[in-house]
């Protein structure tokens, strides 16, 4: 018995060593044949899997339409193309620390490259520029910019939504204004006079009307403020040399010509006045039939919707568009308040800034109206940009109250957090990016001041970011394994519909959205992959990718 | 006792030899419910070689990559490593780049570049693929024969009406001659100084861009061109919604009648490893198993003619 049981013993231990020795890497490959006939599931010697498993069915990786076959770098104007959209065919960017400031700082280069395509994802100019932007006109159409550089040189092609005109220019910015343009133009400034070594040479001024014809072109000229053309003159800095100090600032008309004779702009007209300054440098309200209507006394004048903020010894002159003095405010008595309106309500708004920045909001300068939440009876202590509407916390940050002008409460939101809006609809509520050290934010999405969905993007990183864009959320965050892995952390985005929160995209390394008459095309990049979805989420393109980081 | 002594020595076998199937946590994404290996080697993401070749070969690059390693076929490869010509690939294989190459036939370019660097390889026909003439479906001519596919890419015949067609200009596209396509256009259809030097803009650098040329572009209904079989049904089978597959010889080009030899225009694909390899590299264990049955089965699963 104990002899068997001996036999037994080495048997067994034999079979488990033998096992074991079986399963560990090969110190001596067996000898195999190159012979397909003699390797199988049944006698393989080195790698054979027991089934395929399922895997699924290829999808080819290139989806993507062209009018053309060969690669094209421009735009033929004037083909039917339908609406034009910009659309990144590369993603690619890389994170660096510089030390050219004298300290170390974190840089981003883009080497995306973005094309033209239909919106029904027909390329038409292949992913060879550098840069591009979508200026929308008050008409509600739109043109494109796209633009490509090199060390020395830079190519800008300009088209409208359709490709029925395009512009190519060398070596021009564009310049679009943003207030006071009562008629839509096309600004260039050209720069192929500058010598920049030398710091000598001037800039041209080049204008085209929205159907890409060129109305005039002025040397030694370029845009001033942020005034483009408006009722018939653009407000302008003329300068023999970019690089001196000479220049002056007028208005020209639309032919080029300078207009008023030592009136210096300080905005472009609206609704027949601007601000301008005399020789002497005194601001005043000047007319577009070229009279003063408030006289160039002012130490400075600024602008507040259709009310200019006149300030004149001790004194606030409120004046209204028809040049009417509707309200007196001695500085002595409001301090350092500023004056806003929206809405075609005028608040006053008074900033402390020796004890925490708290801001008050009034409705009436001279009787200190401080607006009020009702509910918990604070005054609110920021408004929501561009509304009229408040908000403010209790003491204890336990809620965030949404009150309109008269404190009524409209919403009451969980702890202490900012409000965005996002459009017309909706806003979004951050609660926890500045408040707490948890790494993490939540993010309320609202429409109507009815919740529509909630969402947390907890960091594993060192970023936590989460907004919202007219039509979807985008979570961002950074992992710990890119944090070890690179200096700059590898942030990935979740993109999420804006009406449920649901995801739509997750991990992708870049992405861009193009907003074209109220839809918008989603461009983004897993890494592998660049897609272009419509704003039915189909896919127009999908290309590998060359990103690199 | 004895009982449970072989009751043991069971369970302990069991145990090793789980321990030591492949798959390990960690190991690999197993997002893909993967059987087990049999065998005593593991593939895993660091020691997987890198696999690389002919555009028309990359569905069963993805393939192989996604079963072996138990991951999704999306993701799996690196698409930029299947592009440019299957020269550019042989070259690549030949510096090191690509360890494991999946290709069509080498150009004579390949060879020699080979030669010039002293570089052997070790290389199995592992499937069959056709070359085919393609033109726009709106085309009222349905078949070609070789000799008039001779006469009109050495210049003999430059409108339709001299095959049955319409009376328009024939254009005929080529393929550049370091592309797959082009050495295979060679081989079956050897027309030597013959061939013509077409116009630039009748020379195309991708097969795509060749696709998109007779396919999808006004004034192609006058467009020939060529591709192989594969690429055309499989990975861009959209292009036939504008395009047809013509005959040759009256014999339409199938997988059956490619591994029959029926279509004649047919030629072999290729795995390739360096020579010399020694047993246990992952690379020629790979090279195994692709021309294992296992492996023929996954390129039929994938829709390839194997061999």
């Amino acid at each position: 018995m104990k002899k068997k049981g001996f036999f037994a013993f080495i048997l067994i231990a034999s079979i488990i060593i033998s096992s074991l020795a079986a399963c560990s890497q090969p110190t001596e490959t067996p000898e195999i044949s190159t012979d397909a006939t003699t390797v199988s599931e049944n006698n393989a010697p080195v790698f054979m899997l027991e089934k395929l498993p399922d895997i699924g069915s290829y999808v080819s990786d290139t989806v993507y339409s062209r009018r053309y076959p060969e690669k094209r770098e421009t735009l033929t104007p004037g083909e039917d193309y339908g609406k034009l959209i910009p659309f990144v065919g590369t993603f690619k960017e890389y994170n660096f620390v510089d030390y050219e400031t004298g300290e170390w700082e974190e840089e981003t280069y883009s080497f995306s490259k973005v094309g033209l395509m239909t919106t029904q994802g027909e390329i038409i100019v292949d992913a060879v520029y550098d840069y591009h932007d979508t200026y929308e006109l008050d008409n509600g159409d739109y043109f494109i910019i796209l633009e490509r550089y090199d060390d020395e040189f830079s190519e800008s092609l300009i088209c409208n939504s359709d490709g029925s005109w395009v512009i190519n220019k060398d070596n021009c910015n564009l310049y679009y204004p943003y207030e006071n343009k009562d008629e839509d133009v096309i600004i260039l400034t050209d720069f192929s006079d500058i010598d920049w070594e030398t710091e000598t040479g001037s800039i041209k001024l080049m204008v085209y009307d929205t159907s890409g014809n060129l109305l005039f072109e002025k040397e030694n000229c370029s845009p001033a403020y942020q005034g483009g053309y408006s009722e018939g003159y653009f407000a302008v800095s003329i300068c023999e040399n970019y690089f001196g100090d000479d220049s002056v600032d007028r208005f020209i008309d639309i032919d080029g010509n300078i207009a008023f004779e030592d009136i210096s702009p300080q905005s472009s007209f609206s609704n027949g006045i601007a601000i301008a300054k005399n020789s002497d440098g005194e601001y005043g309200l000047f007319s577009v039939d070229g009279d003063w209507i408030q006289k160039p006394i002012f130490e400075s004048i600024y602008q507040r919707g259709d009310y200019y903020i006149c300030s004149v010894s001790g004194l606030y002159l409120i004046i209204d568009k028809n040049g009417n003095t509707v309200d007196t405010v001695a500085k002595s008595k409001v301090g350092e308040r500023d004056i806003e309106f929206f809405g075609g309500n005028m608040y006053y708004v008074f900033t402390d800034y020796s004890y925490a920045e708290v801001t008050s909001f009034y409705t009436n300068a001279m009787t200190d109206a401080l607006i009020m939440c009702k509910e918990i009876n604070q005054p609110a202590t920021n408004r929501i940009y561009d509304t009229d509407y408040f908000y403010c916390t209790d003491d204890t940050h336990t809620f965030t109250y949404i009150v309109d002008v008269d404190g009524n409460t409209l919403t009451k939101l969980d702890g202490r957090g900012t409000i965005t809006i996002i459009n017309d609809d909706y806003f979004y509520y951050t609660k926890g990016r500045y408040t707490d050290s948890t790494n993490e934010i939540s993010v309320y999405s609202f429409k109507d001041f009815k919740k529509l969905w909630s969402g947390t993007a907890k960091n594993t990183g060192d970023a936590v970011t989460f907004w919202m864009y007219d039509t979807y959320a985008v979570k961002a965050y950074a992992t710990e394994e890119s944090l070890s892995a690179s200096l700059t952390p590898y942030r990935t985005y979740d993109i999420l519909s804006l009406e449920s929160g649901e995801p739509i995209v997750e991990n992708a390394k870049k992405y861009s959205f193009s907003k074209i008459n109220g839809a918008c095309y989603l461009n983004y990049t897993d890494g592998t992959y660049t897609y272009v979805l419509d704003p039915e989420l189909n896919v127009l393109m999908k290309t590998p990718n060359k990103y690199n980081d | 006792m004895k009982k449970i002594l072989i009751l043991s020595a069971i369970l302990l076998m069991m145990l090793s030899l789980f321990a030591c199937s492949g798959n390990e946590p960690g190991q690999t994404e197993t997002t893909v419910e993967q059987p087990k290996p049999v065998g005593n080697f593991v593939f895993t993401k660091d020691n997987f070689p890198i696999v690389g070749g002919s555009l028309a070969l990359k569905p069963y690059g993805q393939a192989l990559t996604a079963t072996i390693l138990g991951i999704p076929r999306d993701g799996a490869i690196d698409p930029e490593i299947w592009e440019g010509s299957t020269t550019d690939k042989y070259v690549e294989f030949v510096n090191g780049e690509i360890e494991l190459l999946l290709a069509y036939e080498p150009s004579e370019e390949a060879i020699k570049y080979a030669k010039e660097k002293g570089f052997e390889w070790e290389i199995t026909a592992i499937g069959a693929d056709a070359l085919v003439f393609i033109c726009s479906n709106q085309n009222p001519v349905e078949s070609l024969t070789m000799e008039q596919i001779k006469q009109i890419y050495s210049g003999e015949i430059t409108n339709w009406n001299e095959v049955g067609g319409n009376d328009a200009e024939l254009v005929a596209y080529q393929r550049n001659r370091d592309s797959g396509s082009h050495t295979l256009f060679d081989k079956l259809i050897p027309l030597g100084d013959k061939l013509i030097d077409p116009p630039k803009e009748r020379k195309v650098e991708s097969m795509i861009g060749l696709l998109e040329a007779v396919a999808d572009y006004e004034n192609s209904e006058n467009a020939l061109g060529y591709t192989v079989y594969y690429y055309l049904t499989n990975m861009e089978s959209d292009k036939l919604a504008s395009s047809k597959i013509l005959a040759v010889d009256g014999i339409h080009p199938t997988n059956e009648n490619i591994a029959t030899g029926k279509y004649t225009l047919v030629n072999d694909f290729y795995v390739a490893i360096p020579k010399n390899l020694p047993e246990d590299a992952p690379a020629r264990i790979l090279y195994n198993w692709i021309i294992s049955a296992q492996g023929k089965q996954l390129l039929e699963n994938e829709n390839y003619v194997a061999k």
